[in-house]
């Protein structure tokens, strides 16, 4: 029989509010439906030119309609009190578990609220009604929650998931908010949290190779490969500045990367300098230069360079010309550093983070700032709720933790293709993991297979 | 959806919906819209939080303001707008100021010890040029003026704005009674004309002399907001005659004004006139505490030199900018993203003369051209420093008027507060430019990601700034400055708005001039101010 019961909870053997279809006394009848969802469409078309552009598109409420008789003989007591428990829990938010006979995996809906319909069709001493309810409930059907753990390094170069780690394969039929945990740890930092969908994964991190010293400018001095232990690989390029000397440390190159696929990316550099100091940085063939304050001093930061289009020469295209080979699918950068005082700037990495790539299904980055993280404390980027915040699992901890908004879009997983999680601890040390739980409730449209 | 709402530290992305974001190209981000769901009993949010609004995907601000208004509604949504930082901080404060002023007005008599010296703005004898000054002269002749009979004018324009002066330059002449017992002394007061300080002090002397500039850092004392002239007999007496005159010639002060590193400075006071970036740093910083200017935010390109602008019935940020924009079109001020420590960088920059986006007009174009904008003439009217009446009236060749044997003229009046020769000149000329031909206006929907060229990405339409130019594929141009006059298809206009709407993930852009609506026309009016 198929299961139709109004649940407390999304769980593998929920308590059992109302049964649909126990035949105590309600049976579910020809009629009923749970269709998907229908769609909300922005698109634009015009005379002008062939075909429309979508510009936006997000699916609607779900209608579930149930018709329901009750078992023969029963009494008329039975069904009101059948029909006044309806009417209770259609006032509401509810979940309904709907199961196909054969198959193994509910889903449970999340009712808004519902009308009733009563048919009587014999008013005797053995009364029969047909009920008709038109439940109005949010979008998907939501199967059990699915997580998992991580733990991530800050350093492109070491750790088993550097920078960046994959997900296992994602449930559902339609992509999902993920829910973050940032285990209890001494961090003191801004953090960056990226994922993307996207066909197939991108090899990760991307990431390209400390500077290589070339001909300075008069006045400075350069170092490749100066050692520094806290630097990423161990040792980085060391530029410094005589006194007096007032040009910008130009000449130093960063080798060419092969971008896996073009699009947005965020790019961030691995610096260590002293106050005032200035970054300036711009992709060869590609827009302005962007300047950034170096303004930790004497203490190795990822810097945020701001947003890329990388390959600079790689346009964007649409299906037809997508599979179209392009040449040069290099990203090269160049930058300088002023500096305007006696000292050095150490270069040792930079790391590109998707921002928006072409091909992606779902690209979303966040920019999270938080201070005097306690160690008892968890910190979560809950796209489910739309929010973050710290929880604790001890109340009389001290509250200093600080968290200031976050910059972004909270995560997202689809199903179907390959998800990828990327992250930075951008005030922290290269040594420092992130141990990072994730969950998130699959959604489907219908009703789902075993397997997702 | 691909944006994502913040109103002050809580998001409202999931429970928002039609979110719109407006910038426009003198102001930067121009506001916020959305609904929310949220039952009336929910308490109000804190009025001025900030709001912002971001790109997903690459966490870049595209929108953000200071919530000023919430409509609540019983059906559970609530209306929520906020203003643009920049465009809500530079009308927080209205109050009069000035940065130079020549008007004679402003100086009045405020003590004499005798009834036999007088004081008026008119020309000196033997004058041969129109300008008035300040003059002092003997009214009883042959009586006599004895030592310390004297006569003092004072400007008490800096106290009257708040402000201290920062310089003063004047030349002087007399009759030729000139000797070294006729004294012209400049002073300078605290407020409530006490502790009074002789800045500088010249005998009386027949031949005109060169321009005597006193000025803070060097002889003025700092933080004075009253100067005086006094003329005076001393140590001897004599009768008055004919040529018992002294007069002050084409006075000029100015104000003390703040730099961007949020300090008044002490320097540059000798010129006699101010800069479009002088006058916008020094508001922002005395008058703008959320607003950040600094030495990378603001350009100072422009050498529009403004010798006259004071306002002494008050004035706010954006109308205080307006007037700068009629004498230094080239640039403009902006506000955008919300830097990490909560204040806004406030721009000064030209207007980009390169191309910066690439449009077509398959999603939606519309242009009406209102030809009612052409001019041929246009008379400028004010008032001198002594308050007469004056205008200057400038032509230019128009070709399409001229065919249809048509003269157009305008007037715009200066009034006293930025009258002068210089500024009527610019301001006439700069109209009738910007007058010549019909503006190339009209609206163009993006509805898909274009490339720009400043950044060498391809942009989202939420991404779109006003101000940068936008070539759109697609049209048969009109001449204008920005056109070629051979018509190719393709067009470039200036973006002056771009309103981007959440839920239908597209941008309007109103190109180069605002789109005439009722809306629009009543918000002029209600800002409109009349000059003095």
């Amino acid at each position: 029989m198929p299961l139709y019961q109004f649940v407390d909870e999304i769980d593998a053997s929920p308590t059992v509010l109302l049964d649909l279809d126990d035949g105590s006394p309600l049976n579910v009848s020809d009629g009923t439906s749970t269709s998907p969802p229908r769609r909300r469409v922005s698109s634009y078309g015009s005379s002008a030119r062939d075909g429309d552009v979508v510009a936006q598109r997000a699916y609607a409420d779900r209608t579930i309609k149930i018709a329901l008789d009750f078992r023969i003989g029963s009494t008329a007591e039975e069904q009101s009190e059948a029909i006044q428990n309806l009417g209770r829990l259609l006032d509401g938010p509810q979940w309904l578990l709907w199961q196909h006979e054969a198959k193994t995996e509910p889903v449970f809906y999340r009712t808004r609220f519902g009308e009733i319909e009563v048919d009587d069709s014999i008013m005797d001493d053995k009364p029969q009604r047909l009920v008709t309810l038109n439940i109005t409930a949010e979008p998907f059907g939501y199967g059990e929650r699915e997580s998992g753990s991580v733990t991530i390094s800050n350093d492109p170069t070491s750790g088993t998931n550097k920078m960046c780690a994959t997900l296992p394969t994602i449930k559902g039929d339609v992509a999902s908010p993920l829910v973050l945990d940032f285990l209890p740890d001494n961090l003191g930092s801004d953090i960056l949290a990226a994922t993307l969908a996207i066909k197939t994964a991108i090899a990760a991190p991307i990431y390209l190779a400390k500077p290589i010293a070339s001909s300075p400018p008069t006045g400075w001095t350069y170092t490749s490969s100066y050692a520094d232990a806290t630097a990423v690989g161990g040792n980085c390029l060391r530029m410094q500045r005589a006194s007096g000397v007032t040009t910008a440390g130009n000449g130093a190159s960063i080798p060419a990367l092969l971008v896996p696929e073009p699009g947005d990316y965020r790019l961030f550099a691995r610096v260590f300098g002293g106050t005032g100091q200035t970054l300036s940085i711009s992709q060869m063939g590609g827009g302005d230069a962007h300047e950034v304050a170096i303004d930790y001093p004497f203490a190795w930061q990822w810097y945020d360079c701001g947003v890329f289009r990388c390959p600079s020469s790689k346009p964007r295209v649409d299906s037809l010309m997508a599979s179209t080979p392009f040449g040069n699918d290099y990203a090269k950068f160049q930058f300088e550093v002023t500096n305007p005082s006696v000292g050095d700037t150490r270069l040792s990495a930079w790391v590109l983070v998707p921002a928006g790539l072409d091909a992606a299904l779902s690209d979303k980055l966040a920019l999270v700032h938080v201070e005097n993280w306690q160690a008892t404390d968890t910190f979560r980027l809950d796209a489910i709720s739309d929010a973050v915040y710290w929880w604790s699992s001890d109340p009389t901890a001290s509250v200093t933790n600080e968290y200031n908004g976050y910059a972004g879009g909270l995560p997202v997983v689809v199903p179907g293709v390959d998800n990828q999680l990327w992250m930075a601890q951008l005030s922290a040390a290269i040594t420092e993991t992130l141990d990072v739980d994730w969950f998130y409730y699959p959604q489907y449209l219908y009703d789902r297979p075993a397997a997702s | 959806m691909s944006l994502a709402l913040r109103v002050g530290e809580e998001s409202f992305t999931n429970l928002a919906s039609d979110i719109r974001i407006k910038n426009v190209a003198e102001g930067g981000f121009a506001s916020v819209t959305f609904s929310v769901k949220r039952r009336l009993e929910q308490s109000l949010f804190d009025t001025f939080t900030d709001v912002l609004v971001y790109d997903t995907a690459t966490a870049e601000q595209v929108g953000g303001g200071r919530l000023l208004e919430q409509g609540r509604n019983d059906d559970g949504t609530w209306q929520v707008t906020a203003l643009g930082e920049g465009l809500a901080s530079m009308q927080d404060i209205t109050t009069p100021v000035f940065y130079v002023d020549q008007t004679l007005d402003h100086w009045y008599m405020s003590t004499r010890t005798t009834k036999r010296l007088e004081v008026s703005n008119t020309t000196w004898p033997g004058a041969t040029v129109d300008e008035d000054s300040i003059m002092c002269e003997g009214n009883a002749e042959g009586l006599p003026l004895v030592a310390g009979d004297g006569l003092i004018v004072v400007n008490r324009l800096a106290e009257l704005c708040g402000q201290t002066f920062g310089g003063i330059g004047y030349r002087h002449k007399a009759g030729s009674v000139a000797s070294a017992n006729w004294r012209l002394k400049l002073l300078s007061y605290s407020a409530g004309v006490s502790g009074v300080v002789t800045e500088n002090d010249l005998a009386w002397s027949a031949a005109l002399s060169s321009r005597i500039q006193v000025v803070r850092g060097g002889a003025l004392t700092s933080g004075r907001p009253i100067l005086g002239f006094w003329f005076r007999r001393e140590n001897t007496s004599q009768n008055a005659t004919d040529e018992t005159y002294s007069a002050v010639r084409a006075p000029t002060v100015r104000a003390a004004i703040y730099g961007s590193d949020g300090n008044i400075k002490n320097t540059g006071y000798t010129n006699e006139y101010v800069l479009p970036h002088e006058v916008i740093t020094d508001w922002v910083v005395r008058h703008c505490p959320r607003l950040d200017v600094s030495n990378d935010t603001v350009s100072t390109a422009s050498t529009e030199q403004i010798d006259q602008m004071a306002y002494l019935d008050g004035v706010h940020g954006m109308q205080l900018a307006s007037d700068l924009r009629e004498r230094e079109p080239g640039l403009v001020w902006q506000v955008w993203e919300q830097d990490v420590d909560g204040t806004w960088p406030f721009y000064y920059q030209p207007l980009p003369t390169a191309v910066q986006y690439e449009a077509s007009v398959a999603d939606g174009f519309r242009a009406p051209s209102p030809s009612s904008e052409v001019y041929n003439k246009v008379t400028v009217t004010g008032k001198t420093p002594a308050g007469r009446d004056i205008n200057l009236t400038l032509t230019q060749v128009v070709p399409s008027l001229d065919a249809a044997g048509i003269v157009r003229e305008a007037t715009i009046p200066l009034g006293s507060e930025v009258w002068s020769t210089a500024a009527a000149t610019k301001v006439g000329n700069e109209f009738l430019a910007s007058h010549a031909v019909p503006p190339n206006s009209g609206t163009i929907t993006i509805a898909r990601p274009i490339y720009d060229n400043f950044s060498g990405r391809w942009i989202k339409p939420c991404n779109i700034r006003s101000g940068g130019l936008m070539r759109v594929r697609g049209i048969q141009p009109t001449p204008d400055t920005l056109n070629a006059t051979s018509p190719d298809g393709v067009t470039v206009f200036r973006v002056v708005s771009a309103t981007h709407s959440g839920d239908a993930n597209a941008t309007v852009c109103e190109l180069d001039a605002y789109a005439l609506n009722e809306s629009r026309a009543i918000a002029q009016l209600s800002q409109a101010r009349t000059r003095r």
